[in-house]
This record gives structure tokens, C-alpha cells and sequence, in this order.
């Protein structure tokens, strides 16, 4: 079943300079429980494409058909300091008025079991980078979406944190079986999280390739970093955006 | 306590606090001595006895709670419809973008007119008395007031704004659990900033028309020359603006406490 498809999505924007075709004909689709990577150079329309699909934005022409509710994450996690972890947390829950006491049971269920359960009572600014990255991603599921889009979401974290971050997470969503759309600068990431890769072109951004990680005998992100064939799809990718 | 940075701490606080007593005591001794011994010309600049002595009486008449309690009122009632009126305004503002546009010019003029050459205007159409101070003391507040909160408002990263978003917040939604909340010590800094403000316009309208009052007191000293009523005003002034400002000081330590 594919949760996201997207349909020869174009986005052009008017401004005083004249139009800006920003998106050219962006065709793809995640499926349920998939990772998919979004790469590409800077400045084109990585963050326009996501804020198309989560109707923040409407396309210019062309389609976006979501099944579901969409969860969003950040570069930064945006926890509020005035709010307890937990009470930060549930803080999509009670935006949507949703006191589904099954949804209350499953996050203390991903507090407990990322060893986050011990600090439901503390304020945000008394841990650490990842623990707070951790919490923001529980308060996204928190809503049960169906798909997770995720804006950079290790790029504020340093190296370390990020690399151990990033393996909680893809363990995080691969358990929860949600499908996700990672956008990143990081081909690496992309490649050790992501079933597919997406590269796009310059402005304005088509999708050049679609690259599905598929032979990579390991199991989780920090293993497929080790693997001999990680080099060969990271030059490939490399290849592509400097092209 | 055996803590040695909290010992550190405690000693640095009261050596803060030993020191400004003795500053103040020695400004005191410096102008009474120099008045005693007419280094200064004790009829113009008073002396601290003699305002000391005259406050104790106005206390025995219990003349002067009738004044400051007048007072004390238009500042309260400047103060808090300043206040709540210029936020509520602000949060117009914030909600709709239109007419903030539309309204920036007036309120940019509004904040740049000394509001003190308002205060006869506003007098003569309000009425004297409490009503009339009241609006004057409002009117210095309240343009400031608009102006910094929708500022602060809109200092709110538009990303968390994305983040309730992706929620499906409404915009009471965002307003309630984001912009308040996150505003609350800039809101706290927007009162300690109208205590002034609104003293400034309660005694600019004293001064102006009135028959009770701190101002009236000062007003009327320097009219028949008694400086140490004059001063005695000014010193009853510094105190209660003193307290508004700690009360404050106390309510905003009681937050951050409960936040931490």
C-alpha cells in the first residue's frame, strides 16, 4: 500500500523578480514502512517539496495523495521549555483534543522502551541534544501518523550523537512500521537509513535517480556504514549531485 | 548548608546588600551634615530630618494615605488597563497582518509624540479627578505596550509556529500553548516597565489638576516653597515604586521556579 504518492508535482513562485519554477515534474511514492531519502543540492526545493506535502504549501500543478495523518520533524526539536518532556510530548494529542487513552499507553510504551521514562518529569533544557531529538520524535508519533517527514532532523546534533541518534531513530520507525521521508544534505545518512534515495537536480529540482539500497547485507544504519558496498553507493550518489 | 558555591553565592549577596546600605547612609549623613552646616542652602535643597519629621506627621494626621492612596490607585488602574488593554491590542495585531500594516504608521507617530503633551487634552476631555489621571497614565503606557508585545510576538521562530501546525493547530491553538506562554517573561518585563509609566503619567496629571495626590503634594510644596514636602513626595514616590517593582521582582521568581 503506498502511504504518500506524489503525481508530476510542479511549484513555480511569483515574486517581484518574475516566476521561480522551483519543482519541475517530481514523481514518486513511499510505501508503507518504507524510508525513503531525499537528497540534492542546496537551494533546490527540498524544504518547498515538504511543505507541499504537508499542505503547507499547495503545487502549482499536479497531485499529492496522502493516506493519513502526517507527522512532521525538525532540524531542531522545538521542545518547549515551559512544558514538562511529558507534556511536551502530548502536545499533538491535545492540540487534536485526542485522549484515546491506547495512544497515552503506546508512547509511555517508546518512553520506556528508549530508556526515556525517567525523565517524563524533567523540563527539556536539562538534557541532552539527543535526548531532546529522541522526545521530539516521540511527540511526532505520538499522533500515530502514517507517514513521517523528517527536515534535517540530525543536522544540529554533533557527529557522535548524531550517528547514535540517527541509529535509535531508524529503530524507532522501523518498529513503529511507519512509512518516512528523510531529507538530507548527508548522503551517508541517506544511504544508511534510507530503502531508496532520491537525488534530485539543481533549480529547478527534477528527480535525476531513484537509487534503491537494496544489497546491503546489514541490519541497522550504523552496520551499513561498515558495509564494503556503502562506498560504491555513496560515489554513485556523489556522482550525481556533482554532476 | 555545606555547599560551597551556594556559600559563595550567599556571601556575595550580602556583601551586595552591606555595601548599598552603606552608600545610602552615606549620601544621608553627606546632605544633612552639609545642610547642618549651611555648606548647602537648606531652604532649596531641605534636609533628611526635616523630611523624615514631616513624613511622621503626615503619617500621625494620617493625612498622607488619603494622597497616597489616590495615587496608588490611578497607577494600579494606568497600570493593569495599560497593560492588559496594549496586550489584547498586540494580539490583534499578531492575529491579523492587515491591520497591523495599516495601523504601524499611527502607532510609530503614537510612540514617538511625547504623550505628556497629550495629558491637558485628555484632562479636559475625560474630567479631572481619578477618570482623568487614569487615561493619562494609561495613555503613556499603553502605545509602548502594543509595540514591544507584538514585537516579542513575532519573534517566535516560525518553525514551532510549523510544528503546532503539523497538528493541525488553530490559531487560538498556537496563540494559547505557544505565544503566551513563551511571552510570559517579556510580558513580566512590559509591567516593570509600566510601573514607571504609569507613575510618570500620575503625577504628570496631579501636577496638572488634582486636590489629592503624591503629585498634588509636590506640586503644591514647590508652590509655596517647602521643599521638604516637595522632597518628602519625591521619597514616599521612590519607596512605593520600590515595592511595585519587587512584587513583581517576587511573582516573576515564583514562575520561573514553577517552570523549573
Amino acid at each position: 500500500m503506498k502511504t504518500l504518492e506524489l503525481i508530476n508535482v510542479k511549484k513555480t513562485f511569483y515574486t517581484e523578480l518574475g516566476a521561480l519554477d522551483v519543482l519541475d515534474d517530481i514523481s514518486f511514492d513511499i510505501k508503507e514502512g518504507e524510508i525513503v531519502a531525499l537528497v540534492g543540492p542546496s537551494g533546490s526545493g527540498k524544504s518547498t517539496l515538504l511543505n507541499i506535502i504537508s499542505q503547507l504549501l499547495t503545487p502549482t500543478s499536479g497531485k499529492v495523495i496522502v493516506n493519513g495523518d502526517i507527522g512532521y520533524m525538525f532540524q531542531h526539536d522545538h521542545l518547549f521549555n515551559w512544558r514538562t518532556v511529558w507534556k511536551n510530548i502530548l502536545i499533538g494529542l491535545e492540540i487534536k483534543k485526542d485522549h484515546d487513552p491506547k495512544k497515552i499507553e503506546r508512547v509511555k510504551e517508546l518512553l520506556a522502551k528508549y530508556g526515556l521514562m525517567d525523565f517524563i518529569n524533567n523540563y527539556p533544557q536539562e538534557l541532552s541534544g539527543g535526548m531532546r531529538q529522541r522526545i521530539a520524535l516521540i511527540r511526532t508519533l505520538a499522533t500515530n501518523p502514517s507517514i513521517l517527514l523528517l527536515d534535517e532532523p540530525f543536522s544540529a546534533l554533533d557527529y557522535q550523537t548524531r550517528i547514535n541518534v540517527s541509529n535509535d531513530i531508524y529503530h524507532i520507525i522501523k518498529d513503529q512500521n511507519v512509512s518516512t521521508l528523510l531529507v538530507t544534505h548527508d548522503i551517508g545518512e541517506a544511504i544508511a537509513m534510507a530503502d531508496r534515495v532520491i537525488v534530485l537536480s539543481h533549480r529547478p529540482a527534477k528527480l535525476k535517480k531513484i537509487i534503491a539500497i537494496n544489497d546491503i547485507n546489514a541490519k541497522t544504519p550504523l552496520e551499513k556504514r561498515k558495509a564494503p558496498k556503502f562506498s560504491e553507493y555513496f560515489d554513485v550518489i556523489w556522482g550525481l549531485l556533482n554532476e | 548548608m555545606n555547599n560551597p558555591f551556594l556559600r559563595q553565592k550567599r556571601k556575595l549577596a550580602l556583601k551586595v546588600i552591606i555595601l548599598q546600605i552603606i552608600i545610602l547612609v552615606a549620601i544621608m549623613a553627606l546632605w544633612e551634615i552639609a545642610s547642618n552646616n549651611q555648606w548647602i542652602d537648606a531652604f532649596l535643597f531641605s534636609k533628611p530630618s526635616s523630611i523624615i519629621k514631616l513624613l511622621i506627621n503626615y503619617i500621625k494626621t494620617k493625612e498622607i494615605y488619603k494622597h497616597l492612596g489616590i495615587s496608588l490607585l490611578e497607577t494600579m488602574l494606568g497600570l493593569s488597563i495599560g497593560t492588559i488593554v496594549g496586550i489584547l491590542i498586540a494580539i490583534i495585531l499578531w492575529w491579523n497582518k492587515t491591520i497591523a500594516k495599516v495601523l504601524d504608521p499611527f502607532l510609530v507617530v503614537g510612540n514617538a509624540l511625547p504623550k505628556t503633551a497629550l495629558a491637558p487634552i485628555l484632562i479636559i476631555w475625560v474630567g479631572t479627578g481619578i477618570k482623568g489621571i487614569t487615561v493619562v497614565a494609561i495613555s503613556i503606557s499603553l502605545i509602548l505596550t502594543i509595540i514591544s508585545a507584538y514585537n516579542y510576538f513575532m519573534l517566535i521562530d516560525d518553525e514551532k509556529i510549523k510544528m503546532l501546525q503539523s497538528f493541525k493547530a488553530t490559531k487560538w491553538q498556537i496563540l494559547t500553548k505557544l505565544i503566551i506562554p513563551a511571552n510570559i517573561g517579556n510580558i513580566i518585563n512590559i509591567i516593570k516597565i509600566n510601573i514607571g509609566m504609569s507613575w510618570v503619567g500620575v503625577i504628570v496629571g496631579e501636577f496638572i489638576v488634582s486636590r489629592y495626590g503624591i503629585g498634588y503634594l509636590i506640586m503644591y510644596g514647590s508652590q509655596v516653597f517647602n521643599m521638604d514636602l516637595v522632597m518628602m513626595g519625591v521619597f514616599v514616590l521612590a519607596i512605593i515604586s520600590f515595592i511595585m517593582y519587587e512584587v513583581v521582582n517576587l511573582i516573576e521568581k515564583k514562575i520561573k521556579r514553577k517552570r523549573n
